[in-house]
């Protein structure tokens, strides 16, 4: 059935913003007698899935055909992995992300050979190892949610500006995940956080990935938002701790976002 | 006396080319298996926009190749498009296009049609029957199907002419994202000039 035009755009805020959120929160108000960790696991993980299903499951398939398709069931194993001891569950994110990877490369395959397809997974992972070792070894449970927002939010304004409004929807999604990772976060265990958070350093490296190669997204966006998670690593000030912790990954995002737009008006293409 | 021999060359020229011209009107191609050439043959794909427009757009490189047998049972078509080729008029919206949203390019690079079955009569109109792929879905499709032409070209080889048209739903091949902005009914308009093998 054909939507409306004039709700389209509202039709996907909703599928990508607001479902995620509210499946993510009502899952999490529902399992109040499981543990903390495992019901924002749960949480995070439906209400991600939620969001696919809404914006790509009709377009999916199972086995999966297209790359996009593996998504939720990485994510499903993301959150398994989760619930493992801290020194185990590092190294079995790092795995996962080397296998979503190369599960994501298909495309690249289509038109590289398989060198340049090395190459390119190799930089990906190494990216990806070190904004995980960043999540991890940073394990601030108000800037995480903070910084992880706008990695997600960042890209995923550029990606749906520039190239895909799937791919950008989707990272939206994370954004919007993100958002309620924030709103729990006090009442959480630091451990639950990190582990949460390094889960959505592993899901926007697989999306930045698709998104350079489905949608030709610049790697300098990429390389702006992956930076807003690399501010981390930058002290912050005693006094103005929460604005700083807000403000800090927020420059890279914007950086990003600016970049984005610039590009758009430059070519002078006015497309959406 | 200089123009009147230009004129003279020209008319020659002109009258060569008419004899050498494909007998237009030839409504069953010489038997045989022919390529597609891809510089005189189009995949126009035309959409209605928002409701209110109709839009148009192209594939730019078009490759196949044709097995004529009359009006016979083996006449066969086999058609590759590279969907990378996509060509709106527009730059932004042809990387769209390309995306996920739409024809994934970059993982499925080829659309493909291969005939099931052809019918043509003896005016040279008929129907195309076959599978077409996009995105990795295969589903039947059937054209209408018209035989513009045949013959001899200028420069020694043997030439047909071929028109399909149809309208298909792109859902159907799980092409349905924005539906509400861009209609889900896609009229598709193949033209191909062959050449005899």
């Amino acid at each position: 059935m054909d939507t409306h035009p004039l709700l389209q755009g509202v039709l996907i805020a909703a599928q990508s913003l607001g479902l995620p959120v509210l499946v993510a929160l009502a899952v999490y108000f529902l399992t109040r007698p499981l543990a903390a960790g495992i019901r924002l696991t749960l949480a995070l993980l439906l209400g991600f899935s939620a969001g696919w299903a809404a914006l790509f499951g009709s377009q999916a398939s199972f086995p999966p055909r297209q790359t996009l398709d593996w998504l939720p069931l990485l994510a499903a194993v993301l959150a398994l992995l989760g619930l493992l001891p801290r020194s185990v569950r590092q190294i079995a994110y790092g795995l996962l992300l080397a296998v979503g990877l190369w599960l994501f490369s298909p495309p690249l395959l289509m038109r590289a050979d398989w060198l340049v397809l090395l190459g390119e997974w190799a930089v990906a992972l190494l990216v990806g190892l070190a904004l995980l070792l960043t999540v991890t070894l940073r394990a601030d449970t108000l800037r995480l949610p903070v910084a992880l927002a706008c990695a997600f939010g960042a890209l995923g304004f550029v990606t749906s500006l520039g190239g895909s409004i799937v791919i950008g929807s989707l990272l939206n999604s994370g954004f919007a995940l993100a958002g309620v990772l924030w709103l729990a976060q006090s009442r959480l265990p630091t451990t639950a956080v990190t582990a949460a958070s390094a889960a959505g350093v592993v899901v926007w490296v697989w999306l930045a990935f698709s998104a350079r190669h489905l949608a030709e997204i610049h790697p300098e966006e990429t390389l702006l938002a992956a930076a807003a998670l690399l501010t981390l690593w930058l002290p912050l000030p005693a006094r103005l701790r929460h604005l700083t912790a807000l403000l800090l990954p927020a420059l890279p995002a914007l950086a990003a976002v600016g970049l984005a737009v610039w590009r758009y008006f430059a070519a002078q293409s006015y497309y959406y | 006396m200089k123009f009147k021999s230009l004129t003279l060359s020209a008319l020659t020229l002109l009258a060569g080319v008419a004899a050498t011209s494909p007998a237009a009107l030839a409504h069953t191609a010489d038997k045989g298996t022919y390529k597609i050439d891809p510089v005189h043959s189009s995949v126009l794909f035309t959409v209605t926009h928002l409701g209110v427009a109709r839009f148009t757009g192209r594939f730019d490189a078009i490759s196949g190749e044709l097995t004529a047998d009359g009006i016979g049972a083996g006449n066969a078509v086999k058609v590759e498009i590279d969907a990378t080729s996509v060509n709106s008029g527009f730059a932004d919206r042809d990387k769209h296009l390309k995306s996920p949203d739409f024809f994934s390019a970059a993982q499925f690079p080829t659309i493909t049609f291969n005939s099931t079955e052809v019918k043509l009569d003896d005016s040279g109109k008929g129907t195309l029957t076959g599978d077409l792929t996009l995105r990795g879905v295969t589903k039947p499709v059937t054209f209408d199907l018209q035989h513009i032409g045949a013959g001899q070209d200028p420069w020694g080889g043997y030439r047909s002419g071929y028109t399909a048209t149809t309208t298909i739903k792109r859902s159907d091949w799980g092409v349905d994202f924005l539906l509400g902005g861009i209609s889900d009914e896609v009229d598709l308009v193949i033209n191909i000039e062959s050449i005899k093998q």
